[in-house]
């Protein structure tokens, strides 16, 4: 009984987190709004461009129309589920020290970056319905239709997606125990990689074939590029769940290197006139 | 609007700006290997783009080569001079901008030109020798009214930036929102790596009248290619005039309404 009370005021302590996360949001309204306007406008960006790239063709590599249409669409969902992230504030806070006061209180560093980041998802997925309801009704754009198991691949590589890449962010954060600002790590590693080699800007396999080698031996098209080729059914039954696999094996390599990284950072940290 | 004096104190700020970033670098590394990857990166594409289609519309690769490699020599100019407005908001907030609006300064000299980002200014480099390389291996060859013609609309194309950006400060005044204002700005910006026209007609009105990102960008990329009417330059010139005056007429406004955080 004393043991799962424990547990319970262990997990209210998240909880409060996760309220306290919310209630910032609607403190800075203004800013939430223009954040979620941004991305819808970043993603009509790169949609007209694959529009008029693929006007007039029926095929534009291996993607028909409809395929290219829905890589990008159907990709909106992942760029507001698995990109928005809030690791980045553990850079500020390893640089600026602040990291000593939540170092000082009984709280799981990374349990409360977690938590923080599931608030930050599900606020964004509400937006999202939203955005993308008003995508189908004014573009209405020429979707394939999925088949239910390649559905399913999609959800669960998009989960996959969500805890990989908390995890790489989180990586990326420890980066500013030996920077001296923490947005050139997060911009080159988080921003860059991500947008560069994760497939949002380009289907991979459309690159010249020895650069998709190297990318696809790389973690970032986990994020994007495979989900999207899972969902589209581009992926062969036969290595869809090694490639699962693969994802859960290199989240799991993540978080055994972050544990390390952590230690080393610790050691090395220091927050003057905290 | 810009004396000699302002220009000295750019200057000196300019050389503080530089030294600072100089103590940082590894992370200046980090900064200026990461604009160099999204240049290359973003060349790669549109060459894969089009290996892939053959063309897109009317434009073909070189063509298209050359929208992009203005389009990021453009953004390494913008970037290097206004780099500051991305460090307004925290002013703002804390209320420091009392303290500029005292100094013997243009009031859009803390928001707009403070922090000349010298992260900007080996790319800068770079993109105009990739675009000179590109012009001779393509056998474009300009003529000496055309290379000045560019060096116009890239010069107007600048001051319209600074007017966009006046206008974003002007409304961070107003609501202390500025961050994704520029991000939205810079998505924006992006549709014109090339030519606007190959968007729906609604989108091509909106990056020509309203966020003019196809005037700052793909004006003076035609200008090379000898695509460019010669009504455009008026339209140029006139879009220009009227996104300065309003801003600076908006700017005059939110100054008005300024209040810091300990009045």
């Amino acid at each position: 009984m004393k043991r799962l009370s424990k547990s319970f005021s262990k997990a209210n302590k998240y909880i409060v987190i996760a309220k306290n996360t919310l209630q910032e949001y609607f403190v800075y309204r203004t800013n939430f709004f223009f954040w979620r306007l941004r991305t819808f406008i970043s993603f009509l960006v790169f949609y007209f461009l694959w529009l008029a790239i693929a006007h007039g063709k029926t095929h534009v590599g291996s993607y028909t129309q409809a395929q290219l249409y829905t890589y990008f669409v159907i990709g909106y969902i992942i760029r507001t589920l698995v990109f928005s992230t809030r690791t980045s504030d553990l850079g500020s806070a390893i640089t600026q020290g602040s990291l000593s006061r939540l170092l000082l209180k009984p709280l799981g560093v990374f349990k409360f970056f977690f938590t923080r980041d599931s608030v930050d998802k599900i606020f964004n997925f509400f937006f999202l319905i939203f955005e993308f309801s008003l995508i189908l009704f004014l573009f209405k754009p020429e979707l394939i239709t999925p088949l239910p198991q390649n559905v399913l691949y999609f959800l669960l590589s998009t989960l996959l997606a969500i805890i990989s890449f908390f995890l790489y962010g989180f990586l990326i954060a420890l980066i500013s125990f030996w920077t001296d600002t923490p947005w050139s790590g997060h911009w080159l590693f988080g921003v860059v990689f991500v947008n560069l080699f994760s497939g949002q800007a380009i289907p991979l396999d459309l690159l010249p074939q020895p650069v998709y080698n190297v990318l696809i031996n790389t973690p970032f098209p986990y994020f994007y590029y495979y989900p999207m080729q899972l969902f589209l059914g581009k992926i062969p039954e036969a290595q869809i769940w090694p490639l699962l696999a693969k994802s859960i094996l290199l989240s799991s390599l993540v978080f055994v290197f972050i544990k390390s990284v952590w230690k080393k950072g610790l050691i090395r940290y220091q927050s003057y006139g905290n | 609007m810009v004396t000699k004096n302002t220009f000295k104190a750019w200057l000196i700020i300019a050389k503080n700006n530089f030294q600072r970033q100089l103590l940082t670098r590894s992370s200046s590394l980090l900064f200026i290997v990461g604009k160099l990857l999204q240049f290359a990166f973003s060349l790669l594409i549109i060459v894969s783009i089009f290996k892939t289609t053959g063309h897109i519309k009317d434009y073909t690769l070189d063509q298209a080569l050359i929208f992009i490699i203005v389009f990021f020599l453009v953004e390494s100019i913008t970037q290097f001079l206004f780099r500051s407005i991305y460090s307004f908001r925290p002013v703002l907030l804390r209320g420091d901008f009392d303290l500029d609006l005292v100094k013997p300064l243009p009031s859009y000299f803390r928001p707009l030109i403070s922090g000349p980002d010298f992260f900007d200014l080996p790319p800068l480099i770079i993109h105009a020798l990739v675009l000179v390389y590109l012009l001779i291996k393509l056998n474009i060859h300009l003529t000496f009214p055309q290379v000045l013609l560019f060096l116009l609309l890239l010069a107007n194309g600048v001051l319209l930036a600074f007017s966009v950006f006046l206008l974003i400060a002007a409304f961070s005044i107003l609501t202390t929102e500025i961050d994704n204002l520029v991000w939205t700005y810079r998505s924006l910006s992006r549709a014109a790596r090339l030519p606007v026209d190959i968007y729906p007609n609604f989108l091509q009105i909106i990056l020509t009248g309203i966020v003019p990102v196809a005037i700052i960008i793909n004006v003076p990329a035609r200008v090379l290619l000898g695509l460019f009417q010669p009504s455009t330059l008026l339209f140029s010139f006139l879009i220009t005039l009227f996104f300065v005056y309003t801003s600076v007429w908006l700017w005059r406004r939110s100054l008005k309404h300024y209040s810091s955080a300990s009045s």
